[in-house]
């Protein structure tokens, strides 16, 4: 099968819908001529031209209301935010217009809006262009909230998410464009809300997406040379979660180390330990559950300082052995 | 302003001492000079007295923890507003965490003091699926013991401990149940690799029949094998410090027998002169006083790879109360006379048996004295009173046939054992001190020529 970027496979579903659904259009700052400040979409433009691929001005809050009143008057946009970071501009029009509107009108409106957005750190963009923000949205009920890992859940999920009629922030993360995968020609959708077993395992369960997923696996790889078989678990999209998913695994592995690059602190996966505890999985707990996040610090510039802060495969082999007691439990 | 105090130096010897009880609480206020802690010391219990008024600030180190002498235990504070903020000015032993930039250091550190590192509960501390595990097995997780070091029970554990149960066949399971018998109350040795068939209930039965007795012997000595004592105080600090002499300290001991007719007569006389009592033991350490008056190398410590003579002759003699061994010190012995000895010998023992010897009493000893002559103990190894390097064991006081002249007489004699530290001195020097004891022992008037 043909191999593609993730860049490219956004590229390509963003394409197809709008191919498929001429109410599909794309606004964002810079995403025109300059085909999006990571390159998603170029070529569009001149694909489908600058009526149904728009820049917009700086000015976050506008541009995001303005995919909201054009999602519950019929059309299906895709806004593109620069960086999540940018989201805190628009906050009121996401938390307050746009998670509540199909709610408050009674279910008579719906929001088929996708905001795409990219976070993450690992490029030297510094403390306000790199955080990881997607549990703020997770807390917000009315917002669904997609991460994909894969160039293959790239394109099969934003393709649900703009045939979705609920709004989705489907977030990206920076340094994991690049990353390759297969991707079949032909058309498909993922469904939202399923987890993907990434490697399959049987003493301890490793929860991790995105940019940190190959981080994980390199670990999973070390860890079997030492005797530890570990199963991992991308989530793919934290609203809707599969809870059962990662459920049955720990019930399987009775061990959990949840990975995250957003700070340790309310960040998702404590929201994934607490169902973990709250389930049957918890009576098959054989050790307490680890986190491996970033610390609670600003993203820094200095480069040195922002691979530190960042987990890595190593922090995932301690955790794991904590969690299997082959190191003391801190 | 704030005022530290800190676990005081209360004898040459004392290194760590231990905080008992806590007589003050934070915050309540304090007079000078009123107790506000018990530490316990060497061999003693000491109350530890406010220098300075004010409000005892922070407890800095908890009961029953034992820091270094110097070590801060505690801050008084002038006014009762600073009572919450000492705790953060001192600190610099107490565990350093990271502090988060948005969190005041202040708060992060007296949390450090008051909250302790591991959760108190009288809970067994096991994993959720060791719990699920041992519910479905019908196991009692108190049964059940952490393996590889750790100290939570997790699943393996209660695996294993199911795997262990034996197994008992059918036969047997019905032998068990004709006479009422239950699995546990079968000794270890009837069962063959885990399994326990009926021909071992069969031979089990029969053993029990054999007599009843014999029977509950065997049910006391497989049931109640030991009972944990009480580890007192004294207990603890005897424990540790034998065991460090024991295992530091390169032991010999000399054994000479001494003739004891002249020892036993001088005694006698001067019993009947004076109105103070003069025991064996007094008359002892005069003589030894004196023997080491001419033997300086015996009365001397080793510390740190170097031997330290000592000007002073202090010597220690063992004393057994109620609360275990202390020894308390005979100060200046070398210049003292027997009289003087024999005072200082019944105020000390009276105060060891009252448990109220001060940590002056016991401490600077140079050589110690322990007389076993009250049981029929002939001869035994005392183990050293480090940092001292000698110690002298007496053994009972008994009529034995000798050879006197080149004909067999009945002779009170006793054994002198005399361990030293090797590495302090030799043997032969050692030797030579023991006889001179022993011509002093044999031969009284030396100790007054």
């Amino acid at each position: 099968m043909r191999e593609i970027t993730i860049k490219k496979a956004l590229n390509e579903a963003i394409s197809e819908e709008m191919e498929r659904d001429d109410d599909v259009f794309i606004m964002g700052e810079d995403i025109a001529e300059h085909g999006g400040v990571y390159g998603v979409t170029e070529g569009l433009h001149e694909k489908f031209g600058k009526n149904r691929v728009r820049n917009t001005p700086i000015s976050e809050a506008g541009f995001v209301g303005a995919g909201l009143g054009s999602a519950i008057t019929g059309m299906r946009p895709i806004v593109e935010l620069m960086y999540i970071d940018f989201a805190a501009v628009a906050m009121d029009q996401i938390v307050n217009q746009i998670a509540k509107i199909r709610y408050m009108f009674g279910g008579e409106v719906k929001v088929p809006l996708v905001i795409r957005t990219q976070g993450g750190g690992g490029r030297g963009t510094a403390a306000q262009h790199s955080q990881s923000l997607e549990a703020w949205f997770t807390h917000v009920p009315g917002l669904k909230v997609v991460k994909p890992s894969t160039p293959y859940d790239a394109k099969g999920l934003l393709k649900t998410a703009v045939r979705e009629d609920n709004p989705v922030l489907f977030v990206e993360q920076k340094m994991a464009y690049g990353f390759s995968g297969e991707v079949p020609e032909e058309e498909y959708t993922l469904p939202l809300g399923q987890a993907e077993i990434r490697k399959e395992g049987s003493d301890v369960t490793v929860v991790a997406s995105a940019y940190l997923l190959p981080r994980a696996m390199k670990a999973a790889e070390k860890l079997k040379e030492e005797g530890i078989d570990a199963e991992i678990i991308d989530p793919l999209s934290l609203v809707p979660f599969d809870e059962e998913t990662i459920i049955e695994s720990v019930a399987k592995t009775g061990r959990v180390v949840v990975v995250h690059e957003a700070v340790k602190r309310s960040g998702f996966g404590a929201e994934i330990a607490s169902k973990i505890m709250e389930s049957e999985a918890f009576y098959y707990l054989d050790s307490p559950l680890k986190r491996v996040a970033a610390p609670e610090i600003p993203v820094p510039y200095n480069e040195k300082l922002e691979n530190h802060r960042m987990p890595d495969a190593d922090d995932i082999i301690e955790a794991v052995k904590k969690a299997c007691y082959l190191e003391r439990i801190k | 302003m704030s005022h530290e105090v800190i676990m005081p130096k209360l004898g040459e010897n004392m290194e760590e001492g231990t905080v008992n009880v806590w007589l003050k609480d934070e915050g309540d206020s304090v007079e000078k000079g009123e107790p506000i802690l018990e530490i316990s010391t060497d061999k003693a219990n000491m109350e530890v007295e406010a220098e300075k008024a004010g409000f005892l600030g922070a407890i800095l180190v908890g009961e029953e923890e034992t820091v270094p002498v110097g070590e801060t235990i505690a801050v008084i504070v002038e006014t009762r507003e600073e009572i919450g903020e000492v705790s953060s000015k001192i600190g610099t032993d107490v565990k350093k965490e990271e502090a988060s930039p948005e969190e005041p250091a202040s708060e992060k550190k007296r949390k450090s003091i008051k909250e302790k590192p591991e959760l108190e509960t009288s809970r067994i501390k096991a994993s959720p699926a060791a719990r699920s595990l041992a519910a479905e097995y019908d196991i009692e997780l108190e049964k059940v013991s952490p393996g590889d070091g750790r100290e939570e029970i997790i699943a393996e554990d209660v695996e294993k401990f199911q795997a262990d149960i034996p197994e008992i066949t059918p036969l047997a399971e019905q032998k068990l149940t004709e006479h009422d018998i239950k699995v546990e109350d079968i000794p270890e040795k009837y069962f063959e690799e885990g399994e326990l068939t009926a021909e071992a209930v069969e031979e089990y039965l029969f053993a029990a029949e054999v007599t009843e007795e014999a029977k509950e012997r065997e049910y006391v000595s497989e049931q109640i094998e030991e009972s944990k004592k009480k580890f007192t105080e004294v207990r603890k600090i005897t424990a540790e410090r034998m065991a460090e002499s024991f295992s530091e300290v390169p032991h010999v001991t000399h054994t000479m027998q001494a003739d004891m007719k002249e020892f036993i007569d001088l005694r006698n006389n001067i019993n009947d002169k004076i109105d103070r009592h003069i025991t064996y033991n007094d008359l002892l350490v005069f003589a030894v006083s004196r023997a080491l008056r001419n033997f300086p190398d015996m009365n001397a410590h080793y510390k740190d790879d170097e031997i330290y003579l000592q000007k002073n002759i202090n010597i220690g003699i063992a004393v057994d109360t109620d609360r275990g061994l202390v020894v308390p010190v005979i100060k200046k012995a070398g210049k003292k006379g027997l009289r003087d000895i024999a005072a200082e010998r019944e105020n000390l023992v009276e105060k060891s048996k009252e448990g109220d010897l001060k940590p002056d009493d016991y401490s600077g000893g140079t050589f110690t004295v322990s007389n076993l002559g009250g049981y029929d103990i002939e001869s035994f190894t005392p183990i050293i009173n480090q940092p001292e390097i000698g110690i002298l064991g007496v053994g009972k006081i008994t009529r034995e046939p000798c050879a006197l002249e080149d004909e067999i007489v009945i002779r009170p004699v006793c054994r002198l054992c005399l361990s030293f530290d090797h590495r302090g001195i030799d043997g032969a020097p050692a030797a030579e001190f023991l006889q001179m004891l022993k011509n002093l022992i044999e031969t009284p008037e030396n100790l007054i020529i």
